[in-house]
Parts: C-alpha cells; sequence; structure tokens
C-alpha cells in the first residue's frame, strides 16, 4: 500500500520526463527549420509543429499519468518575404518561409527544460524517501 | 508504545500519499486544463480513527494531537493559469516536497529510537 504510493510517483514523474523530453524535441524541430522553404515555385514551407500535454489513468497503478496528445500542424499563416530569384518564388517573387518564431520557441525549449528539471528532482526525493524507509532496518 | 509506532506508521503512509498527489501535480504542471490535487491534512485522518493521546499522570504534558501534525493545507490560488498550462505551481509543489522529506525523515528517527528502546527492553 504504501509502497504502491512510491512506485507511482516514480510512474508519474517517469511520464513527466518523457512528456517534457518529447516536448523539447518538437521545439528543436520547429527551431531548426525555421528557414526551410519549399523547393518548387509556390511550394509550401515547413509547418510549425504543436503538441498538447494530455492526462491519462494508468490502469495498472491508478496514477494520472501525463502523456502526448497528437502532434498537429499550426495552422498560422506563413510570413511572405519577396526574394524573386528563389527556387520557391512565385510570379510576384514572393516566397512563403515557415510560421515558425524563433524566439517563441526558444521559450518552449526553456520551459520544458526547467519542467524536466522539476520531475527529476521529484525522482529523487522519491528515492531519498525509499533509502529513508531502509534506514529503519538499520539500526 | 505501539501507539506511537501505529501513529509513525500511519503518518508514513499519508505522507508517501502526499509525495505521490505533488508528483502528479509536477507532471501535470503543463496540462491544459489540469486542476492542483491535494491531500486531505494528517490532522483530519488522525481524527478520523480516534487515536488519541492520553495523560495518565498529573505531571504529564497536555496531550494534543492536532499538535502532532498541523499541516498547513495551501489551496492552489485561483484564477492564476500558466501558458498552455493548468494552474499549478511549481515552485510551490517543490516546496511542499521537501516538507515530506523531512516530516518523514523525523518520522522515521522517532520510529527507529523507539526500536532500539524496544530492544533494550527486551534485552534486560
Amino acid at each position: 500500500m504504501a509502497m504502491d504510493n512510491l512506485s507511482a510517483s516514480l510512474a508519474i514523474a517517469g511520464s513527466g520526463l518523457s512528456a517534457q523530453s518529447q516536448r523539447i524535441r518538437v521545439a528543436t524541430e520547429n527551431l531548426a527549420n525555421s528557414e526551410s522553404t519549399g523547393k518548387t515555385p509556390g511550394a509550401l514551407p515547413y509547418t510549425r509543429k504543436i503538441l498538447s500535454f494530455d492526462q491519462e489513468l494508468d490502469a495498472a497503478t491508478g496514477a494520472e499519468l501525463v502523456t502526448i496528445g497528437d502532434v498537429e500542424a499550426d495552422r498560422s499563416p506563413y510570413r511572405i518575404e519577396n526574394i524573386p530569384g528563389h527556387p520557391a518564388a512565385d510570379a510576384q517573387g514572393n516566397v512563403k518561409l515557415p510560421n515558425v518564431n524563433v524566439l517563441v520557441e526558444l521559450a518552449d525549449i526553456r520551459e520544458g527544460a526547467r519542467s524536466y528539471e522539476a520531475n527529476l528532482q521529484v525522482l529523487k526525493q522519491v528515492r531519498h524517501l525509499e533509502t529513508l524507509t531502509i534506514d529503519i532496518l538499520k539500526v | 508504545m505501539s501507539n506511537v509506532l501505529d501513529i509513525a506508521s500511519l503518518q508514513g503512509r499519508w505522507l508517501f500519499a502526499k509525495e505521490r498527489v505533488l508528483a502528479q501535480n509536477v507532471a501535470n504542471a503543463n496540462t491544459p486544463g489540469y486542476k492542483t490535487a491535494n491531500v486531505v491534512p494528517f490532522e483530519a485522518v488522525v481524527d478520523n480513527i480516534g487515536l488519541q493521546m492520553t495523560s495518565t499522570s498529573p505531571s504529564h504534558l497536555q496531550a494534543e494531537v492536532s499538535q502532532v501534525a498541523s499541516f498547513a493545507q495551501e489551496d492552489a490560488a485561483d484564477g492564476a493559469t500558466f501558458y498552455s498550462g493548468g494552474d499549478v505551481n511549481l515552485d510551490q509543489e517543490m516546496l511542499k516536497s521537501s516538507e515530506v522529506m523531512r516530516d518523514y525523515a523525523l518520522n522515521t528517527a522517532v520510529v527507529k529510537s523507539f526500536h532500539s528502546m524496544i530492544s533494550q527492553a527486551a534485552k534486560g
């Protein structure tokens, strides 16, 4: 019963770690592709990806784990710049650039790292609680 | 004597439950619409099972169970929401978590010292 709660804590913190690392991964993808354009005239550039967090009840432990919902495309408009001669330029010389804001992605990575650290801290503390429990035996 | 160990094990289980709720809050800090979960204060748990300390001699200190565990239970601040997240305050959760750590360390220390007292008595 008691250890049950501790192992549930470990499962929850673990789910938090993987959710946050996936978030950082998606933000990094957006960041890396912030200038990826199409190759043919009028082609669409890279589209920013958005992910959302979701709760999921783990049947084994009854713990409320955190999971990643669907990764979806950001439907906000693309940036348009006039670069005649670019492979992806249309008849007017306009090129569609990805709808990625580098600052927003950086801030998202920073927040993801902070949440990751918080989950790590929980893992550490649960381990400490287990050590204290075992120490009762070492009189 | 066994009452002390009973209370200690009860508090231990309560602290583990609290740690679990904290882990849940921290993991779901960025989940949209997630509401911060709380546990019932230990004081209420002790009152429920009716475990009372009694004074058998006038020289005993006044036994007040409510002082055994006065864990302040902060309620989640209303209306404060994070960007794309629920209403979890990470700093506050970390603070509560270190509180759990400290309480459990005290708890196991008390159990240990009572255990050695029982051993001493058994050895004679």
